[in-house]
């Protein structure tokens, strides 16, 4: 469960302060999807750095799975994101002179995970976006609809808790865009991992289960195909909220 | 991130950007090239010297003189104070050594002979069956140095020759153009001219009452002598041997006696400029060395004494070799220092071109102090490629110029000058890998710092 409680940031100081996020409190459930909608220099990509652990909050508190990240220190927060966090990004940022297989072991080997199991990993991750066949192929000759689904095979390879999405589909034909959607929810399905998606595209953000519009820093509109459950809830209500 | 892995993602790194990293390792290639060529002209001409030194010098001897200006002061140096037994060659003065210096010497414990130096200045010498008449160096010859027969017999090492022959070497030979077993048996005949004797005036006075101005006359004359001698040998030509080209060899016996000859009447009579000294086996001769001016003392005599063991002429020489090793070697160095700076400006581009990369690895949770190590791995590699480059580069032009340089130093068969050892070459090519590593660190700095939000804006 993710648990934003008040959170604010600002960049610059003083007279010069620009708020990105003004107090914003969220509540997402383990195993669902959010979209995060916004139009840019809302604050929906702020919001995922904040929620990721890659950003800091100014003030208040975002709590992963019962801890406080917004308390961890530079290390615990690097290996926090090594084992619980996937990101995928519209630009895709993978590395275009290694191959696949080369582009997947990145994040296990920054877990630390064994050469043999890091093997297999690789290769079962291949297999789920099907790309097995390309595996010793260099990144760069990868299609724009390749290289999402390898980004998405980085980052399902450590099995995260959470999968953050940025405008996954921002650089795609709607054919492709479509394609990687799919595999997006499917996958966090069959791992029960949750999925934050930042997106300006309200077709996209209609596929998940709630949607958070972002202006100007603050939440202004929450809609869901179910019940978003809303902050400061009361603990006891987690378990209702999954079994709905 | 185990090392391991960090280091392969190095290697993986430099491969993609091959052209840049070569160039940037041929860099260091340069420092490494001159530097191991350094290292084995040094060892070559150590060597080398070695061989020279323990092939012309007895190891058990001692080189004893009475002014240490005759180890290579040089022409000229300077004011000098007068010294009534002081003796001029070739053209410098220098303080001689007494038959009372030389018995004190004898004396030491350890002590098995010493022999002085004899000058033999011979006005000229002729060949059997030449007119010509030639002029050369004639030395005793040293019966603890074995050299090479060209022609006739030498005998067994530590025994001289007999008095009355002579041993030529082998490029005179070839300058009479007669074959060297030709010249065995033939009569060399030394010119010999006495400088008149030094009368005070009191003994010319003596003189002329006794025996007349007729007398005088006859002493003061010049007196010259003829002797004669047999070519028994022709010492063959050795690259090492410094002694074949010096002149003729006489016997010790012959030596002295001419050597007496010459100076009798003068106040050069028995007064040598230096000696070689013999110690007995199972005496060092650096401990015998030490104990020549403490018998000085004893003897009650203030009197100095400058000696130098094989090892010390043997460091004399190491001396000149290890200066102009460390020149070469300098040319190195200021080739590397400027390939530390090739190294922080390519991998701080590297560094540019990569902020996506090393945005990505950083979202993913890797630590700073990793993606620093990455960056100082790649620096190492380009380190060791640039050092294994430029050392195998050098062991293969070294190799391949070997026979060329001993051919045109005329250092002789099987000596070379540059002689190549691994090891030195190995902490070498180590050193320039820790010299790299720490030329990446100020790069490898900056991308640890780098944010990985604001890198991953990038476009």
């Amino acid at each position: 469960m993710i648990q934003l409680e008040n959170v604010s940031k600002v960049y610059g100081k003083k007279d010069r302060a620009f708020t990105a996020l003004d107090d914003i409190s969220l509540t997402i459930e383990d195993g669902s999807s959010v979209a995060i909608v916004g139009k840019s220099g809302s604050g929906k990509s702020t919001l995922m750095h904040v929620m990721s652990g890659l950003d800091r909050a100014s003030s208040g508190t975002v709590t992963i799975d019962g801890q406080d990240i917004s308390k961890l220190k530079n290390k615990a927060l690097d290996s926090f994101r090594a084992e619980k966090i996937g990101f995928i990004f519209q630009a895709f940022f993978v590395q275009a002179n290694e191959t696949c297989a080369q582009n997947i072991s990145l994040p296990l080997e920054i877990m630390k995970v064994k050469r043999f199991s890091r093997k297999k990993r690789v290769q079962a991750a291949l297999q789920a976006v099907e790309l097995t066949d390309k595996a010793n192929e260099k990144a760069k000759n990868l299609s724009g609809g390749q290289k999402q689904r390898l980004a998405i095979a980085r980052a399902i390879a450590n099995k995260p808790r959470i999968l953050f999405a940025d405008e996954p589909t921002g650089n795609l034909d709607s054919v492709t865009g479509e394609m990687v959607e799919n595999l997006l929810f499917s996958f966090t399905k069959k791992l029960g991992s949750t999925l934050v998606i930042v997106t300006h595209d309200t077709d996209l953000a209609a596929k998940c289960d709630h949607q958070v519009f972002i202006k100007d820093g603050k939440i202004v509109h929450q809609s869901s195909k179910q019940v978003i459950a809303p902050a400061k809830k009361p603990p006891a209500k987690k378990k209702v909220a999954k079994k709905v | 991130m185990k090392l391991r892995d960090i280091f392969t993602r190095a290697g993986r790194s430099l491969r993609s950007a091959k052209g840049r990293t070569i160039l940037t390792s041929l860099a260091i290639a340069v420092g490494a090239f001159t530097l191991t060529l350094s290292l084995a002209a040094g060892e070559g001409a150590r060597q080398y010297a070695d061989k020279l030194i323990s092939s012309n010098v007895d190891p058990q001897s001692i080189f004893i003189v009475k002014d240490d200006s005759v180890f290579g002061a040089g022409p000229g140096g300077g004011l000098k104070e007068y010294s009534a037994t002081a003796t001029q060659y070739g053209g410098i003065s220098f303080k001689t050594l007494s038959n009372e210096d030389l018995e004190i010497v004898r004396g030491v414990d350890g002590v098995a002979s010493a022999t002085p130096t004899y000058i033999v200045n011979a006005e000229y010498v002729t060949f059997e069956g030449k007119k010509t008449k030639y002029t050369t160096d004639i030395t005793a010859y040293d019966p603890s140095v074995r050299s090479e027969v060209a022609a006739g017999n030498l005998p067994p090492l530590g025994q001289q020759i007999e008095t009355d022959s002579v041993v030529v070497p082998e490029v005179y030979a070839e300058q009479l153009k007669i074959k060297p077993a030709d010249l065995i048996g033939k009569i060399v005949t030394l010119r010999l001219v006495k400088t008149a004797e030094q009368l005070s005036q009191k003994q010319i006075e003596q003189i002329i009452k006794k025996d007349g101005v007729k007398a005088l006359r006859k002493r003061l004359a010049a007196q010259s002598k003829d002797v004669m001698l047999t070519v028994s040998a022709v010492s063959g030509k050795s690259s090492t041997a410094l002694s074949t080209s010096s002149g003729l060899f006489i016997s010790e016996k012959k030596a002295k006696e001419l050597s007496d000859y010459l100076t009798k009447g003068t106040d050069q009579y028995q007064q040598y400029v230096s000696a070689t000294v013999r110690v007995k086996d199972g005496y060092k001769p650096e401990d015998v060395k030490q104990s020549f001016k403490k018998a000085y003392q004893d003897a009650g005599n203030d009197g100095y004494i400058g000696a130098k063991t094989a090892e010390d002429l043997q460091s004399l020489l190491f001396t000149i070799v290890n200066t102009l090793q460390g020149i070469v070697a300098g040319f190195g160095v200021i080739a590397l220092i400027a390939s530390v700076f090739g190294i922080i400006n390519t991998q701080y581009i590297s560094v540019l071109e990569r902020t996506r990369e090393i945005g990505l690895m950083k979202a993913l949770g890797m630590r700073g102090r990793h993606v620093s190590r990455l960056f100082q791995f790649e620096a190492a590699w380009i380190g060791l490629l640039g050092g294994v480059i430029g050392a195998a580069g050098a062991w293969a032009v070294g190799t391949l110029l070997n026979p060329w340089i001993t051919e045109s130093l005329s250092l002789g068969e099987g000596n070379h000058l540059l002689v190549f050892q691994i090891i030195p070459v190995i902490i070498l090519v180590a050193s320039l890998v820790a010299i790299a590593m720490l030329a990446g660190w100020f790069p490898a700095r900056k991308a640890a710092k780098l944010d990985p939000i604001e890198a991953l804006r990038t476009e």
